[in-house]
């Protein structure tokens, strides 16, 4: 079955500052419909309605983190099986090895370049949405 | 000029302008952030460095790190990345006289970084693991 296109993204960042950048360089420089949660509650709020095709996701985030984020955003019908990216600067062994439990497509690293970000997720669906060929 | 969805070769001129505005924008909120670093640092010292504090402390030079480094102001970001680390050594391994005493210089280089702070050309940063 062939993968869609990615046009809408799910942000789910706790910090401000990073929300804003993030959303603009998503959405003005790649071209992608984004919606911005700053925390659990509000992406699994929100999921069903904004039906994401992929969920950019912080790790640590005050409450409940990414890696509990996820799994609750996967009892969501809407994004029971949407491709997530964490963000997160904690790239230890011990931590990427949690991410690939829980079946995340990738992990981009904190901190990133706003135009490298949007490139980046560009190749990562690229080859996600092949791999499906 | 972007060369297909998602692909960004080169920013527009209009592009270039919002990126910028928004930097010049966070730079500008930036002295509000050192004073809540500042604050901390008083909250520290008058409350006896207890974990609660130092945790609240972390968090905000953390997030501090991670912005400014995304934003472009580099030496904002390592010097508030080397704070954080003390934050974290003084987290795991308790707080001797002496450690507590480097907090005051590293604060001073953030102070610093600030002063001498424009935009650093951004640079490839670590890209996506899997």
């Amino acid at each position: 079955m062939a993968r869609r296109a990615l046009k809408r993204i799910l942000l789910v960042e706790d910090d401000p500052d990073i929300q804003t950048v993030t959303s603009m360089a998503l959405g003005s420089f790649g071209g992608y419909t984004v919606s911005v949660c700053g925390s659990a509650l509000e992406a699994i709020a929100s999921a069903a309605e904004f039906r994401p095709d992929l969920i950019l996701l912080d790790v640590m985030m005050p409450g409940m983190d990414g890696l509990d984020t996820l799994r609750a955003l996967r009892q969501v019908p809407a994004t029971a099986t949407t491709p997530v990216i964490f963000l997160t600067a904690r790239v230890q062994p011990a931590d990427v090895a949690k991410y690939k439990e829980l079946d995340s497509l990738a992990v981009i690293r904190k901190p990133f370049e706003p135009t490298v970000l949007v490139e980046t997720i560009h190749e990562i669906w690229t080859r996600y949405r092949d791999e499906a060929h | 000029m972007r060369s297909g969805p998602g692909i960004v070769t080169r920013l527009t001129e209009a592009q270039q302008a919002q990126l910028e505005a928004l930097r010049q924008s966070y730079r500008a909120e930036l002295p509000a952030k050192l004073e809540l670093i500042g604050g901390a640092v008083e909250t520290l010292h008058a409350g006896g460095w207890e974990k609660a504090h130092l945790m609240a402390f972390y968090e905000l030079v953390h997030k501090l790190a991670g912005s400014a480094a995304i934003y472009g102001f580099g030496g904002i970001s390592r010097a508030a990345g080397e704070i954080e680390s003390w934050a974290l050594a003084a987290l795991d391994g308790g707080l001797p006289e002496d450690r507590r005493l480097e907090l005051s210089s590293l604060v001073g280089a953030l102070r610093e970084a600030f002063a001498a702070s424009e935009p650093d050309p951004l640079t490839r940063p670590r890209s996506a693991i899997r």
